[in-house]
């Protein structure tokens, strides 16, 4: 035919032996460089047949590739099938596989001729109702295997032998399908008993293995044999043979279902020899049935052929076992989930940040920013409460900037349905802060106040220019002014105690050191959050003399404190801090000692929430954060298969308003407890 | 700091040369744990008991506290060892009494006797001269059978104070805390373990291998699952935030104080506070031979190794501006403590002085 056929046939002659994989990959990289030839053939256009050439070749591309694709699609479909099937599962679960299965065959043949696909489906059809006698199914499983043969006798291209090893594979599956859940167990007992088998003794092993795929080799033959002029009269012959081993099997099957049922999994691998034993020799005998029927057609030469097919077959039954150990594995974990959960925190957890990372829709309308805002929050890039506010405030301008109104849809209304999506994928990636609940509250409120027939450009501007204002009044010009407020209670020599990390504390700290102030700092830190190092660092480069200590050391240096300066996360209405973990011990200890504790916070984190402990809200961090990452031997990295052993990661805590001596704010220095006051100010002044 | 400046007594080459080398243990990490410590300083003094020649209160007194003192001197941290003295102290000086039949006088707590003491405390012991050293090696035979369980008979309450469904939460790694968890766990509580800075004072001299802080407190909460207690570790940032549903705090003490406060490993002020904060009562466990005759500890601290609180990695640690503390202990104030567990039993700590009066004589407060 066309080239690449006939370069592909003298690949596919060279590569026989190789297994599947080899191949595929062969094909692969084959289409490139025909992909590839075709380009530089359509580049030389003044070359009429050239470039008809390549057009076919083209065509023929296509289709290797869409062969390609059918055998990755389907061996998917394969291991999902065979793992529903081996997983026990629900007679419509079988179901729905096998009709995955079947549209994917039939997309698959969707080149070929359509009479292929009545056939199909006729074949298909039979099969379907499950409470069938044996032997009617099995005739029925012989005929599908007929089929692909005839498919042979007709065109035997380049695609015959994908053909043939796609209903070799389908047919186990088919008739696991149509099997009870008895059945499908003692399948897995016999792979079990097969597996054991190997490990006895290598000779064994390799005939047992070989029955496991009694029907492969056989019908690999049979494509043989077509292709050396077979009469279809032997291909009943051989069929037949097949069924009958298959029989066979089956009667094995049922023999070791018997010893199955008695007992329960675990007692698979408890066999008793004797039991073992008979397992064996019955699957000996069916091995060597198989064989008698596959030598009386075969040619000598094909032999070998048989075997680097049944070695094959074994490459892939080990990938399934491997498959399925890793459903078990899975199942174990999921197992151990629920029992890691700290039963107190148990309506905190949320599936991991990493699972929600994969589930981002990557086609979906989220506007690009606001899906890396998404993967920010959610690997925790972007932390902080003004840096979340502020990246959020971005993400939206950007989202505002690129929004295409659909027709006939008010704006503000179609940019609210928008922002409502992009903010259920925001939130899902983390909960949000309260300094972002307020940006969005004050974004919605905003765009509530457009008109109704605002002009799309005009819309656009004034919403970006009030997030613009947001941030300068909200954030900037606040921690200005709080920044000037704190200066003026810090007095030379003061030793300030701040914990953790808060970009306000740094400004307020910063802007007081420049001022020419001479304190030191004291930063308190923690193992597990290592914000306080980052804060100490650029403390440090900006010249600022700094003590480091840990939490549990609060004690030695609060004696020598002067003030406490606290950032925080938001501020509740009840007047208590939601801040940092830690945050609540180190303002005890303050006022253990007698020490003003002052907590630094922006009108625009003050929440309508309450709270009067940690465990209303909270957020679980990763546990693993927890486990000492420098010690390879860690006693803890284990958790996760321990019942027993729960790392529970906190982010926040509540410091009630008793431990806080005044909160500042762009407004003024108050007490905790005039958060609502604060609250029902901005209402009336902002609207928000 | 704590040694009496009178003169002291000489004390044979020999003796010193044990000293030196039982220091030297300890420095180096070779007896590690409190009791095997407070076990080798009886070792220590029973054979400076057997093998001199003294025989009479006075001068077995004078060896004692001799010996005493120099251990003091080398090891300022270990206060417990210096208890040891003090008991054999004591107990030379009833066994004077009852071999001299002078023993209405009282063990010397009466207000009238302590406004009244003697000025010289060699006075206190009489002239008489008895062979003292076979009462003595009784005496020392007893010692250490009561040091020994010690930590079992604590251990034997921990049923009368965990019960079932319980949250109780400990902070650190200590083998007394774990052996007391353990022994209750039959009680099916839940356990909250607060990772503490498990300060490695044991082994931080140079000779042995820094372990991985924090590693501590990790091995115990998987040793104590094992054993089948639900443990959740926290971290010591988030003791506040869980305190509120904690039942009890179980915490080891370095060394209780006369006055009723603790001195254990740093952070457990926090722990203790956080606890008053929400009235959870706080248990803490005391083996006897760990009260001393102190009552203020504001000068006494140690630091540790600046790198378990700031690692080298962090190159601003370097920096001259930069100061890092880890301090090795932390002290608890009387008010925080609920309860001490001793092998006696439990007592508050108000209640800690009269203990101190029934194990020491006050003459000997000051070795």
């Amino acid at each position: 035919m066309t080239m690449a056929q006939e370069s592909y046939q003298k690949l596919s002659a060279s590569t026989k032996r190789r297994n599947r994989r080899h191949k595929l990959k062969s094909i692969l990289s084959q289409t490139q460089n025909n992909l590839a030839n075709n380009s530089n053939n359509i580049d030389h256009k003044s070359h009429p047949e050239i470039t008809k050439d390549s057009n076919k070749n083209f065509i023929v591309n296509h289709n290797i590739l869409g062969d390609v694709q059918d055998s990755l699609l389907k061996n998917k479909i394969e291991e999902n099938i065979k793992m529903s099937s081996t997983d026990n599962k629900s007679r419509d679960d079988v179901m729905a596989a096998r009709q995955a299965k079947k549209l994917a065959k039939q997309k698959g043949k969707g080149k070929e001729p359509v009479q292929n696909e009545i056939k199909e489906q006729n074949i298909a059809k039979p099969v379907a109702p499950k409470s069938e006698p044996a032997p009617s199914t099995e005739k029925k499983v012989t005929k599908e295997e007929q089929k692909p043969v005839k498919e042979l006798n007709k065109e035997p291209t380049s695609k015959g032998k994908d053909e043939v090893d796609r209903a070799v594979k389908v047919d186990p599956i088919i008739e696991g399908a149509d099997r009870s859940k008895e059945d499908i167990k003692a399948e897995r007992a016999a792979k079990k008993a097969a597996k054991q088998a190997k490990k006895k003794g290598a000779t064994e092993g390799e005939r047992v293995e070989e029955v496991k795929v009694p029907e492969k080799p056989a019908v690999k033959e049979v494509s043989k044999q077509v292709n050396e002029d077979m009469t279809v009269k032997d291909v009943v012959e051989t069929l037949r043979d097949i069924a009958i081993v298959a029989k066979e099997m089956k009667e094995v099957t049922v023999k070791v279902s018997a010893i199955d049922l008695s007992g329960k999994k675990a007692e698979e691998s408890n066999k008793s020899k004797a039991e073992l034993k008979a397992e064996r020799r019955a699957k000996q005998e069916a091995q060597r049935a198989a064989k008698q029927a596959a030598q009386e057609k075969a040619a000598a030469a094909a032999k070998p052929k048989v075997e680097a097919k049944s070695a094959e077959g074994d490459a892939v039954k080990v990938k399934e076992d491997k498959a399925q150990k890793q459903k078990t594995l899975e199942k174990a974990k999921v197992k151990t989930g629920n029992g890691h959960r700290v039963n107190w925190f148990q309506h905190l957890y949320k599936e991991h940040d990493k699972e929600a990372l994969k589930s981002i829709a990557i086609n979906s309308n989220l506007h690009p920013a606001i899906v890396k805002l998404g993967v920010q929050l959610a690997s925790k890039v972007v932390s902080g409460s003004n840096a979340r506010c502020v990246a959020l405030l971005d993400a939206l301008k950007k989202m505002v900037r690129d929004y295409t109104l659909p027709a006939k849809t008010e704006f503000a209304r179609g940019l609210e349905s928008h922002l409502a999506t992009s903010l259920d994928f925001l939130w899902a990636m983390r909960s949000p802060s309260a300094s972002q609940t307020n940006a969005i509250k004050f974004f919605r409120y905003h765009l509530t106040q457009l008109p109704n027939n605002v002009d799309e450009f005009d819309a656009k501007k004034t919403l970006q220019e009030e997030i613009d204002r947001y941030i300068k009044e909200q954030i900037d010009m606040a921690g200005e002014a709080i920044s000037i407020t704190v200066r003026n209670k810090i007095a030379d020599g003061d030793n300030i105690l701040t914990y953790g990390c808060s970009s306000l504390i740094e400004r307020i700290l910063r802007d007081a050191w420049s001022a020419g102030l001479k304190f030191r700092t004291v930063v308190v830190g923690n193992r597990v959050h290592t914000g306080a190092t980052d804060m100490l660092r650029r403390l440090v480069a900006h010249g600022l003399p700094c003590t480091y200590i840990d939490i549990t050391s609060l004690s030695s240096v609060m004696d020598k404190v002067n003030k406490v300066v606290l950032g925080a996360s938001a501020l509740l209405v009840n007047g208590s801090v939601l801040g940092a973990a830690g945050t609540a011990q180190v303002a005890l200890g303050a006022q253990a000692y007698n020490v003003p504790v002052l907590v630094a916070c922006e009108t625009h984190k003050f929440s309508e929430r309450v709270q009067t402990d940690a465990f209303v809200y909270n957020e679980i961090g990763d546990p693993d954060d927890l486990i000492d990452k420098s010690d390879e031997n860690s006693p803890l990295k284990d958790w996760r298969s321990n019942p027993n052993l729960t790392p529970l990661n906190l982010t926040y805590d509540v410091t009630p308003p008793s431990l806080v001596t005044a909160v500042v704010t762009e407004l003024a220095i108050l007490p905790c407890t005039s958060a609502p006051v604060v609250l029902r100010f901005k209402l009336s002044e902002y609207g928000v | 700091m704590f040694l009496y400046q009178g003169p002291v007594k000489e004390l044979d080459d020999k003796f010193v040369t044990l000293i030196g080398k039982f220091v030297a243990d300890i420095k180096h990490g070779k007896i590690r744990g409190s009791t095997n410590r407070v076990l080798a300083m009886v070792t220590l003094l029973e054979t400076i008991i057997t093998e001199s020649q003294y025989t009479t209160a006075v001068d077995l007194c004078g060896a004692i506290r001799a010996a005493g003192r120099q251990v003091m001197a080398a090891l300022p941290n270990e206060l417990v060892i210096a208890n040891v003295a003090r008991r054999l102290l004591r107990a030379i000086r009833d066994e004077n009494r009852a071999q001299g039949n002078q023993g209405i006088e009282g063990s010397g707590e009466s207000l009238q006797r302590l406004v009244l003491a003697a000025s010289a405390r060699r006075a206190t012991l009489g002239t008489a001269q008895h062979d003292l050293r076979e009462p003595l090696r009784d005496y020392i035979a007893e010692l250490r059978g009561e040091l020994e369980s010690s930590i079992s008979s604590i251990c034997g309450q921990a049923r009368e104070h965990v019960h079932g469904d319980e949250l109780i939460l400990t902070y650190g790694a200590s083998p007394i805390t774990e052996r007391f968890l353990r022994a209750a766990a039959p009680r099916k509580y839940k356990l909250i373990l607060a990772e503490g800075p498990d300060p490695t004072e044991e082994f931080y001299s140079e000779l042995t291998v820094l372990i991985a802080e924090w590693s501590q407190s990790h091995a115990m909460a998987n040793r104590l699952s094992a054993a089948g207690v639900p443990v959740t570790v926290i971290s010591a940032a988030s003791i506040y935030a869980v305190m509120s549903r904690v039942n009890k705090v179980v915490i080891s003490v370095k060394a209780a104080l006369g006055g009723g406060a603790i001195l254990s490993e740093a952070g457990v002020f926090s722990v203790t506070l956080a606890a008053r904060h929400y009235r959870v009562p706080v248990l803490a466990l005391v083996p006897l031979y760990k009260l001393c005759p102190i009552h203020d500890l504001t000068p006494f601290n140690s630091s540790g190794s600046p790198h378990t609180a700031l690692s080298y990695d962090h190159h601003e640690a370097t920096s001259d501006n930069v100061h890092v503390y880890a301090p090795l202990y932390d002290f608890a104030p009387p008010d925080n403590v609920t309860l001490f567990i001793t092998n006696l039993g439990g007592s508050s700590p108000s209640y800690m002085y009269r203990m101190l009066s029934e194990l020491y004589d006050p003459s000997d407060y000051l070795l």
